[in-house]
């Protein structure tokens, strides 16, 4: 017991010590403890930070991979210029591939499996593989192929989502992994363990609409267009005569409209200046009323819209940089460069000018006159300036002079004339005095007395080219002295655009013979029963028995007249064209009538055909080869007799055609002076060129009219280059000889091709006018890039809606005039006007100018008129002929999106995208309608009736004339800017992180890049104008030309 | 029942426990070690404390750097450029009592950070060494915004935005009340176009030193409210309220720079300096160094005249205050009452660089620029 208590006496004392000693150690071990999980915290946080900044950028890093792999794709296969590219809407394609783009080679001799259906490659991830000898796999990832975002078992990522299209999961790229080999913890044998993640696509800009493209047109001031400050007329016109850029189009709104005009007040400061460069940028763009387009709309249309486009202007079917004609028209001949030469054949458009017109021209004038000009052929292209002949009518009468009926009363023979001549042009003409020659006239006319009781019948025979001289030469004076201003005949001052004038003989019983410029005319009337006795010659030692006695003259003659138009000039007549006439019966006895009659027995008259001759066809006139009106010798299919036929002698006195014809085209009412009887057909170049669908007003050598740009024109050579080829291999810069462009303040030239972008030379300095001419072979193309580009391969609706809508004149408050289309406001009473007498136009539909320099002389015209306002009624149709503009209002322009971009498409499924413009041009078959003519058709098949594009209100086909739409009036708008292939892409790009251990992806990142293909090639060395065949640099040859960066930028999932 | 109830008498017991207390020496011995213990652990609980301040300090500069850096590393890789002869991209070394023209630098009470070439060394080999001036560099350029893209909130687009990054020694808090300043780093983003009636980029252009982005007075569409283009030279005054703090990046940060170079194979490492530099391309040291970058990167030398090039690649540095450091600045150097130390010869401004030296983190970054020009 007391050993117990002696125990528990000492644990007494020794408890609060040990007590203390726990304090403390507790104590020391919380703080350690504390410290401990502080600096654990710590440092778990900074690891964890440090991880993820390190996924984070091994994702960027491998993001940048895959948008280098792109970039590296799109530039092996889509650098050459014999490549072309589309996307995969037309190819069979599943979910999130539709957008694929795909490069073809245009040359089939560059495509290893000759099949037009399967792409060199589709530049997305997974089809950028080589097989262990360098040789690159077959594609893993057509459009037809499964990739997947979603899912167990994931093997794509979308990169076009619904925060950029509205639609989810558009594009989805196959993921490609990253390897590595000796990875801790990794097995060393079998796969290398995968580290990350990549995917990219590429998607084409090109196939979209450029609709944020700003009026550049507005700095091309200097002459001709301007006069150095500001712009004039001319330099208004280069917006009807060029594409300036795409008119969006809302198509979801019934009826269709438009979703906003970048050129109004609204938006024009919001796209100048290429201010707007991304997609998103378009949502704030403003619609008409002044509302934002918003983000929606602009992500709904993320495939139909671009900013802008850019395109080399290079050869996709011979390769090589594009050739300017511009600066050497020759390359299409002499004739060609002769046309395109308007200085030499126009007035100066300048006041006082020579042999003005009355009114004289104004300050700023809107109407030029043209010089008469032969025939200059060469290349197979044609160059003149002359009137056509389109009413020819010559008759004799052979008499007893006086009329006597005396015996033996000697005979004369007379003849009367008229003749009527058409200037085809838009342009005015400058008067001069024009002969014409006629060949072709009976070279016997015999006399034989009816009179049964004469023994010998046969009075004589003479000749009438002996007698009226041969050829028989007629001269038809334009009137020289000065019209008064105001008076009614002002309008003769100048042989107005599309005008007929006529002449008729004078009486001349002087029998001295013709002037030196032939027997003389009247001009201005075609009455020649007002023409007097006519042009009177004895027949010397002819004399009939009895002036009572009835006679017939037995005329043994050709089939044909030729009549030779020629213009009087101080050298001697020049020839300006030849018209043979329709075919005649050779030999003919006239009707007998008694020898002191003044009636004639027989007449040659003959005029042109016309659409009124062939009512279910009209336009055959225009459309049948070797008949274009301007031919230097024009057939006698062009022509036909009047109503009695073709014999001459039928047409007697009492049978003598009318020669006044409301109905005809072609023929004008006595003394009227309106606009409304005038018809031009054809265009002459009054400025510089801007776009070769203008070319179509060049005459092609015994072809039909409007060859160039038209489906029927392809196959034909100019200088030996096919006409379709032409869009291929050349292009307008508007730097012609003479112009002198001025710099943008940022010191770029503005050249008359105002969507032309110079890009900077080899040493950093921007081109000057001298250089672009100093480049060899015209090749100014080395040098620039086209704006606002458009791939025709483009298979979008909204996106060709938008491009067919390039030429429109909205409210445009930075331009003059408000961008009105401004046409002269002629007088009815006078036929003419004060060029200061003007119209506007104003109009956000679509524009299409078979008179793209010119519209504004001849657009005002009232339907219904032929000849003279007193038959309103007439088939003629003359304001058809006028006009020059072909408007489409938004649901036209709709429907007929709609057909080519499902014509573009079928074309696709068949025979893989067009390889070059000339192929869009050119029918599948031929004889038929090509791409674009099929689509026109197809629209008006389902526009309602009265809204249809070439069929009138009472859907009647419209004749062939400026207001029937053909391909070569859609060219004349958009050939500046239609290409086989785009050279603007927008790379998207994603890389992953991914833990090899557990495979989880721990980083993502995405990035996008807008690439542009320039002029230069991969290794300067070359300059741009080399042509591939000639290149040294394998890398040239392999690669062609650069794409460079042009946009960068990193996105986040709220981008995707 | 207690068992020494149960074998001690209660007097005994009381005697026992009285005998059991701790005499002097014990509790002298006791209390010594306890000393000894305590003053060690104090010992390992301040070096602890250092360390963990410093590590704290290093982390929150860390942290705040990353940020800076990886925001302009995105920002410059995403950087816009036209050859359109405009201005995309501008650098200003802004050496001045008061910083840039923004109107809201708050001048210390005493030594403030010196206005001289103490602050401006431009010329120092390593970047992380160079000194960018009181204010550093003010930068500005075009970038593409990552927005959420919100349809409702059309500034949330991502789109073309004008962005500008400058320090401010302004009041670091929104409450008037409080007037506590620091050194702070502003990334102004100008919104991408007209919301709500103020004006954004689309509208004000793409002329970086044009007037909507450096008007010194507010308009009624484009003020200093986040998101207006006068905002990249004024970034936030809240109309005029001066505590607008939306667009402050980074704290502490009292110094900001950049080297700016272009692609040149005629030099030496293929990198020619073009910003601060002279006419050769040779480091300047000069207050009045500026880029405005209205070149292709690929224009040679010699073609530049008056005009620069859209950098290639960019090097930038910032200098962060740890906290310690700021409040030494703040409450010692800037304002109260000690006297410089001695150490510093009573030069003030050498006491400014010698406590932002002792206490700062230089962090730097190389960035390449990606966009080209056509």
């Amino acid at each position: 017991m007391g050993s117990r208590l002696s125990t528990l006496s000492s644990q007494l004392r020794r408890a609060p010590r040990g007590g203390f000693a726990l304090l403390i150690v507790v104590t020391l071990l919380a703080f350690i403890v504390l410290l401990l999980v502080g600096l654990a915290a710590f440092t778990r946080v900074e690891t964890s930070i440090a991880g993820n900044t390190q996924r984070q950028a091994q994702a960027r890093e491998n993001a940048l991979l895959a948008l280098n792999v792109a970039l590296g794709q799109l530039q092996k296969h889509a650098g050459p210029d014999k490549r072309i590219t589309a996307t995969a809407d037309a190819f069979p394609n599943g979910a999130g591939t539709t957008r694929y783009t795909g490069v073809w080679a245009s040359d089939p001799a560059d495509d290893p499996d000759g099949d037009p259906l399967t792409p060199l490659t589709w530049l997305v991830s997974g089809n950028e593989l080589f097989d262990s000898s360098g040789a690159p796999l077959p594609l893993a990832v057509p459009p037809g192929s499964t990739v997947t975002a979603t899912g167990a078992t994931p093997n794509g990522v979308a990169l076009v989502s619904t925060n950029t299209s509205r639609t989810a999961n558009d594009v989805l790229a196959r993921l490609m992994p990253i390897t590595a080999a000796g990875v801790p913890g990794a097995a060393p044998t079998g796969p290398p363990p995968t580290i990350g993640r990549y995917a990219w696509w590429v998607g084409d800009q090109g196939v979209k609409a450029p609709v944020a493209v700003a009026d550049a047109s507005t700095q091309v001031n200097y002459p001709p267009f301007g006069d150095g400050t500001a712009q004039t007329d001319l330099g208004r016109r280069i917006r009807q005569q060029v594409a300036l850029g795409a008119g969006a189009l809302d198509l979801s709104a019934s009826p269709p409209g438009p979703a906003f005009e970048p050129r109004d007040a609204n938006n024009a400061p919001l796209v100048a200046g290429q201010k707007v460069s991304h997609t998103a940028q378009m949502a704030f763009l403003r619609n008409a009323a002044n509302t934002q387009l918003g983000l929606t709309r602009a992500q709904q249309n993320f495939h139909a819209w671009s900013p802008n486009n850019f395109a080399v202007l290079a050869d996709t079917k011979n390769g090589g940089l594009r050739q300017d004609l511009s600066l050497d028209p020759t390359l299409l001949g002499s004739a060609f460069a002769a046309w395109a030469d308007y200085a030499t054949h126009m007035e100066p458009p300048v006041p006082g000018a020579v042999s003005p017109p009355v009114p004289d021209y104004g300050a700023e004038p809107i109407r030029r006159r043209h010089v008469l000009t032969p025939h200059l052929v060469d290349g197979g292209g044609s160059h003149q300036i002359g009137p056509v002949l389109t009413y020819f009518l010559l008759t004799f009468n052979v008499r007893t002079i006086g009329n006597s009926r005396a015996a033996n009363a000697p005979l004369e023979v007379r003849a009367l004339w008229t003749v009527s001549l058409w200037n085809p042009y838009t342009a005015a003409l400058v008067p001069e005095d024009l002969q014409i020659t006629v060949t072709g006239l009976p070279s016997t006319v015999s006399i034989v007395n009816d009179n049964p009781a004469r023994a010998i019948p046969f009075v004589g025979s003479f000749s009438p080219g002996a007698v009226f001289g041969s050829p028989f030469t007629i001269s038809l004076p334009w009137p020289s002295a000065p019209v008064p201003n105001g008076a009614v005949l002002e309008d003769r001052a100048s042989w107005l655009p599309g005008r007929t004038h006529s002449w008729r003989s004078i009486e001349d019983k002087s029998g001295s013979g013709p002037a030196a410029a032939g027997y003389d005319s009247f001009f201005g009337a075609r009455d020649f029963n007002s023409s007097g006795e006519g042009v009177v010659f004895p027949l010397s030692g002819l004399s009939i028995a009895d002036g009572d006695d009835d006679m017939h003259i037995e005329v043994d003659g050709s089939t044909n007249l030729v009549v030779t138009v020629n213009v009087l000039r101080a050298g001697g007549p020049v020839r300006l064209g030849r018209f043979q006439s329709s075919n005649f019966v050779p030999n003919f006895p006239t009707v007998s009538q008694a020898a002191e009659l003044n009636g004639k027995q027989f007449t040659y008259v003959f005029r042109l055909a016309e659409g009124l001759d062939t009512p279910a066809t009209p336009g055959v006139w225009l459309t049948t080869d070797g008949r274009d009106v301007r031919r230097r010798t024009l057939p006698s299919e062009a022509f036909l007799p009047e109503a009695a036929g073709d014999n001459p002698a039928s047409y007697d006195e009492k049978n003598l055609p009318s020669v006044v014809n409301p109905d005809r085209l072609l023929d004008r009412a006595p003394g009227s002076f309106t606009y409304n009887e005038d018809a031009p057909v054809f265009e002459l170049p009054r400025a510089p060129f801007l776009s070769l669908g203008a070319l179509q007003h060049l005459r092609m050598i015994g072809r039909r009219p409007f060859m160039i740009g038209n489906s029927w024109g392809v196959a034909e050579t100019l200088n030996g280059i096919p006409l379709g080829e032409i869009f291929d291999r050349f292009f307008f810069s508007g730097l012609v000889a003479g112009v002198s462009p001025v710099t943008s303040p940022a010191g770029d030239l503005v050249l008359p091709n105002p969507l032309l972008r110079p890009l900077r030379l080899a040493d950093g300095a921007r081109p000057t006018e001298t250089d672009l001419r100093a480049l060899p072979e015209a090749r100014s193309s080395a040098r620039l890039l086209q704006s606002a580009a458009f791939n025709l391969n483009s298979t979008n609706p909204a996106a060709w809606a938008a491009v067919l809508r390039s030429v429109r004149f909205p409210a445009q408050p930075s331009s003059p005039h408000n961008g009105a289309f401004r046409y002269l406001e002629v007088s009815d009473a006078t036929g003419t006007a004060d060029d200061s007498a003007v119209a506007p136009l104003q109009s956000g539909d679509a524009q299409f100018l078979r008179f793209s320099q010119s519209a504004q002389e001849t657009y005002k015209a009232e339907a219904g008129f032929a000849a003279g306002a007193a038959s309103p009624a007439s088939p003629a149709a003359t304001h058809l002929f006028r006009r020059g503009v072909k408007s489409l209002a938004a649901p036209q322009v709709a429907a007929l999106a709609d057909a080519v971009a499902a014509a573009v498409k079928a074309r696709q499924q068949t025979s893989g995208p067009f390889r070059t413009v000339a192929e869009f041009l050119t029918p599948s078959v031929p004889n038929t309608p090509s791409l674009l003519e099929q689509a026109i058709i197809a629209a008006d098949a389902v526009l309602p009736v009265g809204g249809r594009i070439n069929r009138d209100a009472a859907d009647n086909p419209i004749e062939f004339s400026s207001q029937f739409l053909t391909q070569a009036d859609i060219m004349t708008a958009l050939a500046p800017v239609l290409f086989p292939r785009s050279d603007t892409f927008v790379i998207r790009a994603y890389g992953e992180a991914v833990n090899p251990a557990t495979n989880a992806t721990e980083g993502r990142a995405w990035c996008e890049a807008t690439v542009q293909r320039v002029p230069d090639y991969m290794d300067p060395s070359e300059a741009p104008e080399v042509l591939p065949a000639n290149l040294a640099s394998e890398l040239n040859k392999q690669l062609g030309r650069r794409f460079k960066v042009v946009s960068f930028r990193w996105l986040t999932r709220s981008d995707i | 029942m207690n068992p020494l109830a149960s074998c001690l008498p209660a007097r005994a017991l009381r005697s026992r426990c009285g005998e059991a207390g701790f005499t002097i020496v014990e509790l002298v011995v006791a209390a010594g070690i306890t000393a000894v213990m305590a003053g060690f652990i104090a010992a390992i609980v301040l070096n602890v404390s250092t360390s963990w301040s410093r590590a704290g300090a290093r982390l929150g500069a860390d942290a705040q750097a990353r940020i800076v850096l990886d925001q302009l590393q995105l920002d410059l890789e995403g950087a816009l450029f036209r050859d359109d002869g405009n201005v995309w991209f501008a650098a200003d070394i802004l050496n001045g009592s008061t910083g840039g023209t923004t109107g809201l630098w708050q001048t210390a009470p005493r030594n403030p950070k010196p206005a001289n070439n103490l602050s401006l060394q431009l010329t120092a080999p390593d970047i992380a060494n160079a000194r960018f001036g009181t204010a550093g560099v003010w930068l500005r350029f075009f970038t593409t915004s990552r927005g959420a893209n919100t349809a409702a909130a059309p500034a949330t687009i991502s789109a073309p935005v004008a962005v500008g990054y400058q320090i401010i020694r302004r009041f670091s808090a929104t409450n008037p009340a409080n007037t506590g300043t620091a050194y702070l780093l502003h990334r102004a983003e100008a919104r991408p176009a007209t919301v709500n009636g103020r004006i954004g980029v689309l509208e004000a252009g793409f002329t970086i030193t044009s007037a909507n982005y450096t008007t010194s007075t507010s308009g009624s569409n484009n003020g200093s409210g986040t998101g207006d283009p006068r905002s990249i030279q004024v970034p936030g005054t809240n109309g005029g309220a001066a505590r607008n703090l939306d667009a402050v990046i980074a704290d502490n940060v009292i110094d900001f720079g950049l080297r700016c170079y272009v692609g040149d194979a005629t030099v030496p490492g293929g990198l020619r300096l073009t910003f601060p530099a002279t006419a050769t391309g040779a480091l300047a040291n000069a207050a009045t160094s500026r880029l405005r970058a209205s070149l292709p990167p690929g224009v040679p030398a010699a073609q530049w005249g008056t005009a620069q090039p859209f950098p290639d690649v960019v090097d930038i540095m910032i200098r962060i205050l740890t906290d310690d450091g700021a409040e030494q600045i703040a409450k010692i150097v800037e304002s109260g009452t000690v006297a410089v130390p001695q150490k510093y010869n009573g030069n003030a401004q050498e006491w400014w660089w010698g406590v932002a030296l002792e206490n700062s983190r230089v962090y730097t970054r190389r960035v390449v620029l990606n966009a080209r020009s056509l």
